[in-house]
């Protein structure tokens, strides 16, 4: 999540009592009524619709792990007045992840997070290569060529490699 | 929600519209742009049924039923109209016209709006802000919004947007705009609508100009099969913005090709209206 979003803070949602002192992110209710802060942020610029950002936004969240079974969704309003965005943006968005089998909604208490690890594994390696081509294609608007890509790779790699060994070691 | 069919209008002798027909859908929420003269707050006052056309027909949908400016909240310019009277009197007045129960104060709660104010006391923002909040308490249908909210500071406005996105989750509200602050409605605007010499020039939903419109900063002119809407010319550079772009122009164009904002599009088609 973006450091620099301020989070909003619930007190304690099983003790039924809400306070907030920050505005900004999305709080979601876990299952053991812990409070969690879901960062969504919108580029009013960028053409990517703005309920397809929002859906992007919650996936992430869900095949990161931040969202987890049963982790219960803002409210349509809520979601809207916080991200200051149309009502009707969030129920396309919350419709088509149902559709998608992300999240399922129980009549008269709201939405809530549905995980599949198949789908997960899916989601999130349709992410890598995303995250990849969008790093290559800024290198090559930079006149790097593979070559030189996989040169550096390889040094990252090998540091990363001794990280993860101190890592062990360290456990 | 509203049909505007073959309509002809026009003011002093000067035809604003002439066979124009729009149709806005139930819940929609529509921003209606064009330079200054073109006819936007006239298109309201039309819509509102405040003014006829002399030409076609203005339709409202059933759920208005008989008395659709009863179910239609229309926030003109011109608000100064019971100066003399108090806060409390006046909302007591208003609910009453219009057969409403009770009075949410949701938006006048926290803007030291007391009841024994008369109206003309009331700081322009405050004055704003309460018929703002007289018109919601009557819960319109159908919301025609001129470019009053520019008195409101930024706390204000942040009130009643809130309370706008908080009535548009209870129901089914359908809103037009005319030319505001894009930063404030930037993602509450589904579609956009452009005025041009007494016709709609440009309606597109905003999710489909967003793709269509596109800045290039360019060191050489842009290939004449690229159409553009307005062009800045730099010390060094050309500011093209494009419009509609394709996929296909991209092999064309020798510089970035850059997103935009709801206020950037705007702006680009309001410039080339002037130039």
């Amino acid at each position: 999540m973006n450091p620099g979003l301020p989070i909003l803070f619930f007190r304690s949602a099983s003790k039924g009592e809400l306070t907030i002192t920050h505005y900004c992110a999305i709080n979601v209710v876990h299952m053991k009524k812990q409070v969690k802060a879901l960062g969504v942020e919108i580029n009013p610029k960028s053409a990517l619709p703005v309920y397809e950002q929002v859906k992007q936004q919650i996936k992430l969240a869900v095949c990161a792990g931040n969202l987890e079974e049963g982790d219960q969704l803002p409210s349509l309003r809520d979601l809207a007045s916080i991200l200051k965005i149309n009502p009707n943006t969030i129920v396309k968005v919350y419709f088509q992840l149902e559709v998608e089998g992300f999240i399922e909604s129980r009549a008269g208490t709201g939405f809530f997070v549905k995980t599949s690890p198949g789908r997960a594994k899916a989601e999130t390696e349709a992410l890598f290569r995303q995250l990849t081509e969008d790093y290559l294609a800024r290198v090559v608007d930079l006149g790097f060529g593979p070559q030189d890509v996989l040169a550096h790779l390889d040094e990252i790699t090998a540091r990363l490699k001794v990280k993860i060994k101190e890592d062990r070691r360290n456990k | 929600m509203i049909k505007v069919e073959n309509m002809h209008f026009s003011y002093n002798g000067r035809p604003l519209f002439d066979d124009f027909s729009f149709h806005l859908p139930m819940g929609q929420v529509c921003l209606v742009t064009g330079i200054n003269g073109v006819g936007k707050s006239t298109l309201l006052r039309l819509l509102a049924g405040v003014l006829r056309p002399q030409k076609g027909s203005i339709i409202y949908h059933a759920s208005l039923g008989r008395e659709p400016r009863q179910k239609i909240g229309f926030i003109s310019d011109k608000l100064s109209i019971y100066q003399s009277m108090r806060v409390d009197r006046l909302i007591e007045f208003h609910l009453s016209a219009f057969g409403v129960k009770e009075f949410d104060d949701r938006l006048i709660r926290h803007t030291r709006i007391e009841g024994r104010n008369k109206v003309r006391d009331l700081s322009i923002g405050q004055r704003t802000i309460l018929h703002l909040s007289l018109i919601l308490s009557t819960r319109p249908e159908l919301l025609l919004i001129d470019e009053v909210i520019h008195d409101l500071d930024a706390y204000l406005r942040k009130l009643f947007i809130d309370e706008l996105i908080n009535q548009m989750s209870e129901r089914s509200l359908s809103v037009v705009f005319v030319n505001l602050n894009f930063h404030d409605i930037e993602n509450l605007v589904e579609r956009v609508v452009l005025l041009k010499n007494g016709n709609i020039a440009v309606d597109e939903p905003i999710d489909i100009l967003k793709e269509k419109v596109k800045r290039v900063i360019s060191s050489e002119a842009l290939p004449q099969s690229i159409p553009h809407i307005y062009r800045i010319s730099r010390e060094n550079c050309e500011e093209y913005f494009i419009y509609p772009f394709s996929d296909e122009h991209a092999s064309l164009i020798s510089g970035k090709v850059q997103d935009l904002n709801l206020t950037e599009i705007v702006t680009a088609f309001i410039g080339g209206e002037y130039v």
